[in-house]
């Protein structure tokens, strides 16, 4: 045997992670001393795994992958579709088929497909994005919400422009331009009304909002709104959990304590198990104890 | 966000998992989407979503624009399959595999076997994108610029080697757990590995870029 056929591959895998004891990175060592191939998939691993793989707001990530992917897949008792349902699936695959095609698309061609609207003034990753300072605070006010769409924007295929603006939506946030996000989000919104890309939009809407530095509470009362109207809207919504827990944050944040107690107290009742219910408990006991030590004074 | 679903645990001689198996605490929630339980689909998507986030951003890129679509394309065939998973492998493993098998497909539809090594060309970010956001020094985007390219090199390799890899070198899975979660003996995933290893030293030994881009890691 080669001392290629004893690759220590256990080894290699763990060592990126600082797994391995003393003895084991000494035998691992030896090894590397002597295989070129497994030096450079040391390399490669390192390399691949010094990236951070979760970021902030995957709980809503994960939970619009849970809505998607449970109105696509044919489940026992769901065989015959309703007609809103058919127009709710129907808008699901052409997102995802949309999104693939604009995926394509981008890759054969350096510009933008004609389907997809630039909204704002710079298009992505050709000019400079504000810093995170200069997001404008009143930026909700910036962007109306009643802004007329053009017609010859209506004309196009509706779906492929949600596709792209959902697109460039989360690159903007992705890369932290908040400003933009949330006016991308917006056109959703506005757009596609009813859809569940305008039902994700607002909730990512209400969610950068709060996260505007402070305003005098103007963006946090505009997170409060997208929340409440959520709520009304979709009383069944799949993303009714992420709607409680950002009008309970926004109550909180606006110091409206009695209201956000209720709020968490809500959330809990319904979803005692969530992900974010510890997260909702330490939020009682706080302002349970803010509120006892401002009665004591 | 986990929440159990009423009904989900208990047996059915039928539909539930081997039992001679490590046990898999999601195994009782396979078993009701089996079933059709729509409560069930969601939780256990929730449950399994982040690991399928983790992969599909290890393979794509964290920052990478297609992520959420390939991570729910990822779910959609995760569930697809769980009619013939048969509980070899854990529910979060299978999730993995198929996820890493979602993005290499992603990738390769994306730019089929395009790889390029010079700082400053390919799909990753651009200086100007650095300068422009968040003052980042000049060393994360080599490191940015790095993981692009070998991506792209680990999607250039046959696709059996490239899952095999991807999963061991980019997820840290063992020989052993990669045999489970794909099915196939261990000493084929080491074959596989011993392969994709030599082909990946083989790409960069002929490519003085890559050689320069790895020497960087190396230090």
């Amino acid at each position: 045997m080669s001392a290629v056929d004893l690759c220590p591959d256990d080894l290699l895998a763990r060592a990126p992670d600082g797994l391995l004891g003393p003895a084991e990175r000494a035998l691992l060592d030896a090894h590397l001393a002597r295989c070129a191939d497994c030096r450079t998939a040391l390399v490669v691993a390192t390399a691949l795994r010094s990236e951070a793989t979760t970021l902030v707001d995957d709980d809503l990530i994960v939970a619009r992958l849970a809505s998607r992917a449970r109105q696509r897949i044919p489940t026992k008792g769901r065989h015959r579709l309703t007609g809103r349902r058919w127009r709710s699936v129907a808008t699901v695959l052409l997102l995802v088929g949309g999104a693939a095609a604009a995926s394509v698309w981008n890759s054969r061609r350096a510009s933008p497909p004609d389907v997809r609207v630039d909204v704002g003034s710079h298009p992505p990753d050709t000019q400079p994005r504000p810093p995170e300072s200069s997001v404008p605070a009143e930026v909700s006010e910036a962007i109306p919400r009643s802004a007329s769409v053009p017609a010859t924007h209506r004309q196009r295929p509706i779906v492929a422009d949600s596709a792209s603006l959902l697109r460039q939506a989360r690159e903007a946030r992705a890369s932290g331009d908040r400003a933009r996000a949330i006016a991308l989000y917006q056109r959703i919104e506005q757009r596609f009304e009813g859809s569940p890309s305008a039902a994700v939009a607002q909730i990512a809407v209400g969610t950068l909002l709060l996260e505007v530095p402070s305003d005098g509470g103007r963006s946090r009362r505009s997170a409060l709104t997208e929340f409440d109207h959520y709520l009304a809207s979709e009383p069944g919504g799949a993303l009714r959990e992420e709607a409680l827990v950002g009008r309970a944050r926004a109550l909180e944040s606006l110091g409206e304590r009695a209201q956000a107690l209720a709020a968490w107290r809500s959330f809990l009742d319904l979803y005692p198990r969530s992900l974010q219910a510890s997260a909702a408990r330490s939020h009682l006991v706080a302002l349970q104890a803010s509120g006892s030590s401002a009665g004591e004074r | 966000m986990l929440r159990l679903v009423k009904g989900a645990g208990h047996s059915d001689k039928e539909e539930a998992l081997p039992s001679q198996r490590p046990a898999d605490d999601l195994s009782p929630l396979v078993v009701a989407v089996r079933r059709g339980s729509d409560a069930a689909v969601r939780t256990l998507l929730t449950a399994v979503g982040p690991a399928i986030l983790k992969v599909v951003r290890r393979v794509l890129g964290a920052r990478h624009a297609d992520v959420e679509d390939v991570a729910a394309e990822s779910a959609f065939a995760f569930l697809s399959a769980l009619t013939t998973f048969r509980g070899d492998c854990s529910t979060v493993h299978f999730a993995c595999r198929i996820a890493v098998r979602t993005s290499l497909k992603n990738r390769r539809a994306a730019a089929p076997h395009r790889v390029v090594a010079a700082i400053g060309e390919g799909d990753g970010p651009s200086l100007e994108d650095h300068q422009s956001a968040d003052p980042s020094p000049l060393q994360e985007l080599i490191a940015e610029r790095r993981r692009s390219v070998l991506r792209t090199l680990l999607q250039a390799l046959p696709e059996p080697q490239a899952e095999v890899l991807t999963l061991h070198l980019a997820l840290g899975y063992t020989v052993e757990e990669i045999a489970t979660a794909m099915g196939i003996p261990a000493n084929t995933v080491r074959s596989r590995l011993r392969l994709a290893k030599s082909a990946l030293r083989g790409r960069v030994a002929t490519d003085g870029g890559l050689q320069e881009l790895l020497a960087e890691e190396e230090r």
